[in-house]
C-alpha cells in the first residue's frame, strides 16, 4: 500500500526543516510531497535547497486548494493514502501508523487524528474549546459518528476519498465541511487518538479575526451544503 | 437648471463614458452590451417624464422619479449578483490554473532531473 504524506505549508520556513526531520525519522509511508501554498518567507528556496520533494504555487490559494493539488498528484502517481500532516510541528509523525491501519484493514476511507482521544498533548482552551464542543456536537449529530475534534487537519485519505477530493472543494477553512461532505458521500470515517503538540516556530497565520471569519464561513457552508450537487456520482461509489 | 435636466446630463455623461470605454477596447464586448443600453434606457426615460409618471401612478407610486429609483436600484442588485457570480467563476478558474502550473512546473523538474548527466560526466565534460 502506498502511502503518500502531503504537508501543505504556508510561511512555515520556522519550523519545516524540523518537521520533515521529524518525518523521515519515523517512517510509516513511502513518499512526501510539501505543498508550498505561495509563501513569502523563502519557505520554496528552503525546499529547494534542502531537496524536499515539493509542489510551489504561485499564489496563497488557502488549505483546501493546497490539499486539492495533494490528492490530484497521489491520484496521477497511483497512492492509496494520503496522510496530510500540518508544517507547524503540532502533529506527531508518530501517529501515522494508528492513521494509516484502518485503511489497510478495508474498516474506513478517511481516519481522522483526534487530540481528545489521546490522553496527553496539547488541547484549546476558553472560547476556542468552547466551539470546538458545539462544532463537535453538531457534526457529531448530522453525521451519526462520534466527532471529538472537529477541526483536526491530522487525517488520512484511502483511494476514494483521494478521487473525491480531488474534484470536490471545500471552503477555504475545510475540517468540518469535509466531515459532511465525506458523510454525504456514504465514505466511512473513523476518528483515532493523535497527540497534538505545541508549535515547533512560526506564528500561526488564524489570528482572532481570521478564525471569527473561518467560523461564519465553514458554518454557512456546512448549512449549505444539502442544497448542493453531489460532486461523485452515485454509480462512482 | 431643474431635476430632469441634471438627470438627461448625467445619463449622457454616462453614455458617453460607456462609448468611450468601448472605443479604447476598455469594457469587453458581453459588458458593453449591457451598459450601452442601460445608459440609453436611462436616457430615454429621463426624456419621457410624463410616461415616467402614467406608469409609476398605474404603480401606485405617486412621484415619478421614486419609480426610476426603484428600477435603479434593482439594477443595481441585480449587476452586483452578476459581477458576484464573474468573480466568483474567475477565482475558481485561477485557482485551477495556479494548481495547474504548480503541477506541470513540479513535472517538469522531474524530466530536467532525469535528464541531467550524472555529476561525473558534468565535471569531465568541464
Amino acid at each position: 500500500m502506498k502511502v503518500l504524506v502531503a504537508v501543505p505549508a504556508y510561511n512555515e520556513a520556522a519550523s519545516l526543516p524540523l518537521v520533515v526531520r521529524e518525518l523521515q525519522q519515523a517512517g510509516g509511508f513511502d513518499e512526501l510531497l510539501v505543498v508550498d501554498d505561495g509563501s513569502t518567507d523563502g519557505t520554496r528556496v528552503l525546499l529547494q535547497r534542502l531537496a524536499i520533494p515539493h509542489v510551489s504555487l504561485g499564489s496563497n490559494i488557502g488549505i483546501a486548494g493546497a490539499m486539492r493539488v495533494a490528492f490530484r498528484y497521489a491520484a496521477a502517481r497511483d497512492v492509496d493514502v494520503v496522510v496530510r500532516m500540518d508544517a507547524d510541528g503540532q502533529h506527531d509523525p508518530g501517529d501515522i501508523r494508528a492513521l494509516v491501519d484502518p485503511i489497510r484493514r478495508g474498516v474506513a476511507d478517511v481516519v481522522r487524528g483526534s487530540r481528545y482521544r489521546s490522553a496527553d498533548g496539547y488541547r484549546a482552551v476558553g472560547v476556542r474549546r468552547a466551539l470546538q464542543r458545539g462544532a463537535a456536537w453538531l457534526l457529531s449529530r448530522l453525521t451519526g459518528t462520534d466527532v471529538t475534534d472537529p477541526t483536526s487537519g491530522f487525517c488520512a485519505y484511502g483511494r476514494r476519498a483521494i478521487a473525491l477530493l480531488t474534484t470536490h472543494t471545500p471552503s477555504p477553512y475545510p475540517e468540518p465541511e469535509l466531515l459532511l461532505i465525506l458523510h454525504r458521500h456514504r465514505l466511512r470515517t473513523v476518528e483515532v487518538a493523535a497527540r497534538m503538540r505545541e508549535r515547533l516556530g512560526g506564528r500561526s497565520s488564524l489570528g482572532l479575526a481570521r478564525s471569527s471569519l473561518a467560523l461564519v464561513t465553514t458554518l454557512f457552508s456546512c448549512a449549505l451544503m444539502p442544497l448542493r450537487p453531489q460532486a461523485m456520482p452515485e454509480a462512482d461509489r | 437648471m431643474n431635476a430632469q435636466s441634471l438627470a438627461i446630463g448625467c445619463c449622457v455623461l454616462l453614455l458617453a463614458a460607456v462609448l468611450e470605454l468601448i472605443r479604447r477596447r476598455r469594457l469587453s464586448e458581453e459588458y458593453a452590451v449591457v451598459w450601452t443600453c442601460t445608459a440609453v434606457a436611462l436616457v430615454a426615460l429621463s426624456l419621457a417624464r410624463p410616461q415616467v409618471d402614467r406608469v409609476a401612478i398605474t404603480l401606485g407610486i405617486h412621484y415619478g422619479p421614486t419609480l426610476l429609483l426603484l428600477m435603479l436600484g434593482f439594477f443595481v442588485a441585480a449587476a452586483g449578483l452578476h459581477f458576484s457570480l464573474v468573480v466568483s467563476r474567475q477565482r475558481r478558474q485561477i485557482e485551477r490554473l495556479i494548481e495547474d502550473l504548480a503541477l506541470l512546473e513540479m513535472r517538469l523538474r522531474e524530466i530536467e532531473d532525469s535528464m541531467a548527466p550524472p555529476a561525473y560526466q558534468a565535471r569531465s565534460r568541464r
